[in-house]
């Protein structure tokens, strides 16, 4: 089994008396109410997925990550995890001691050890982060949005964040697990947030080919408009795996994440996330991560020449096409047709084909998924 | 810790721990304590790679009946 990233699979939960013992002072403590994205964060950084963070970001490791693409410690990591505080709650917080971290429902789902507070420029985060300072990008925007405030500090879990489909989501300590019942040694990690085409079956099929065990990981958590919903993206993707995978060879459960759309650093982030999930391999699209034509559609994959020292391996697919002279899914690599034979993936043409409530040929994606997809009246984020 | 050379890099640990770590090594067969705490630390760092291991047999149960209520193993 491929070790966790930075040596160690991080457990920060917890016991039942310790997190009882924590709640008897909660009168005393102060508290933050943290979004739902934060509590997705909290829950990768407690089961391990963030690995090996252990907290939220202090000064020197956020420095270090958006200078380097590195911890502090030089281990790869290059999206900052950190936690932005309003100034009025800022000011009440002192360095050395705890704050609690509250739910929407005011529950407190974990204990901040508060190491120090910072500032930080927003337009240095976003440019360096995301290569632009455009508020068109979804991600600059979001930035902008934040405090103007960082705490940085290790947490520990107090109780478990509700978050939605949590039957189909599996912690690392579970797909390892799981992995190794299987007897998967190597295991190839599928990133998503679409629904599956031929085209997207094709590149797993390819990849499973020569590895053990295929792990389907779609990204649920806040989308932008027009994205599939999570709903559809789950439904199509077990209606593909019923009908076209072995169950001894495929499985999916999903990445509690939220989509920073930083495309090169976020396949790099998308890949560590795998690893410690058990992956031994990953794949890498065309315009991973990406959104608009803010990204180089292959930057994702030129970034991985930084990173030598990962660990878990990179595949890279470039965009495939039907032909219907190969009579199969192909790409610029494997057919010398011309175009008058290939149907392209269009997913600007398959989303219109759903909306109109229309089939799309069948050769470009598989009956049993678009009847799934059919059912749902809300296809896309509003 | 500070690199002597290319191969091996030197760091401190307590004395006090260090004549114990001496006695044991003597012990083991070890002719010299740093071959004994190469050996102490690879074993340390082959049984951290192996998740599942570390895991004990309560812990792995509560896995595996939640693994099995959701149907990914039978
Ligand atoms: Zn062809």
């Amino acid at each position: 089994m491929i070790s966790p990233h930075g040596g160690k699979l991080i457990n920060r939960v917890l016991t039942k008396e310790e997190a009882k013992k924590l709640l008897q002072k909660k009168e005393q403590l102060p508290h933050i109410a943290v979004d739902e994205s934060i509590l997705r964060d909290i829950f990768n950084i407690c089961y391990g997925v963030f690995s090996p963070l252990e907290g939220f970001l202090g000064k020197k490791d956020y420095e270090s990550v958006i200078n380097t693409m590195r911890l502090a410690d030089d281990t790869p990591w290059t999206i900052p995890i950190v936690l932005d505080v309003p100034a009025d709650i800022a000011s009440t917080l002192k360095e050395g001691k705890d704050v609690l971290l509250d739910s929407g429902e005011g529950k407190s789902v974990a204990v901040l050890h508060i190491k120090e507070k910072y500032t930080y420029d927003k337009d240095e985060f976003a440019k360096k982060v995301f290569g632009t300072v455009d508020e068109a990008h979804p991600g600059v925007a979001k930035v902008k949005r934040m405090n103007s405030l960082l705490i940085g500090g290790d947490i520990d879990l107090i109780e478990e964040p509700e978050l939605p489909f949590s039957t189909q989501t599996l912690k690392p300590v579970e797909t390892r697990f799981l992995f190794e019942s299987k007897g998967w040694n190597d295991v190839v990690g599928f990133q998503t947030r679409n629904v599956p085409h031929l085209g997207h079956e094709y590149i797993q099929k390819t990849a499973l080919a020569f590895t053990d065990g295929l792990f389907i990981n779609p990204v649920i958590g806040k989308k932008k408009k027009g994205d599939f919903t999570d709903e559809v993206i789950l439904d199509s993707y077990n209606a593909l795996l019923k009908h076209y995978y072995l169950k001894e060879r495929a499985v999916m459960s999903i990445l509690q994440l939220e989509m920073r759309y930083a495309g090169p650093k976020e396949a790099i982030l998308h890949a560590i996330v795998r690893k410690n999930f058990g992956c031994t391999h990953f794949i890498v699209g065309r315009d991973h991560a990406g959104v608009g034509k803010f990204y180089d559609p292959f930057a994702a994959h030129k970034i991985f020449k930084d990173f030598p020292d990962l660990e878990i391996t990179p595949l890279f697919f470039n965009s495939f096409f039907y032909c219907k002279k190969c009579g199969g899914v192909s790409n610029e690599k494997t057919c010398p047709h011309s175009n008058e034979f290939r149907i392209d993936f269009s997913g600007t043409k398959m989303r219109a084909l759903l909306e109109a409530g229309k089939i799309p040929e069948g050769e470009l994606m598989r009956e049993e998924v678009v009847r799934e997809i059919l059912k749902h009246k809300k296809m896309f984020v509003e | 810790m500070a690199e002597t050379s290319k191969k091996s890099v030197q760091i401190e640990i307590p004395s006090t721990l260090a004549e114990r770590l001496e006695k044991q090594a003597q012990k083991a067969g070890y002719s010299n304590l740093s071959d004994y705490i190469t050996h102490l630390l690879r074993k340390g760092c082959s049984s951290n790679n192996n998740d599942s291991s570390c895991l004990n047999p309560e812990e792995e149960k509560k896995i595996e009946e939640r693994l099995k209520d959701l149907g990914y193993i039978d």
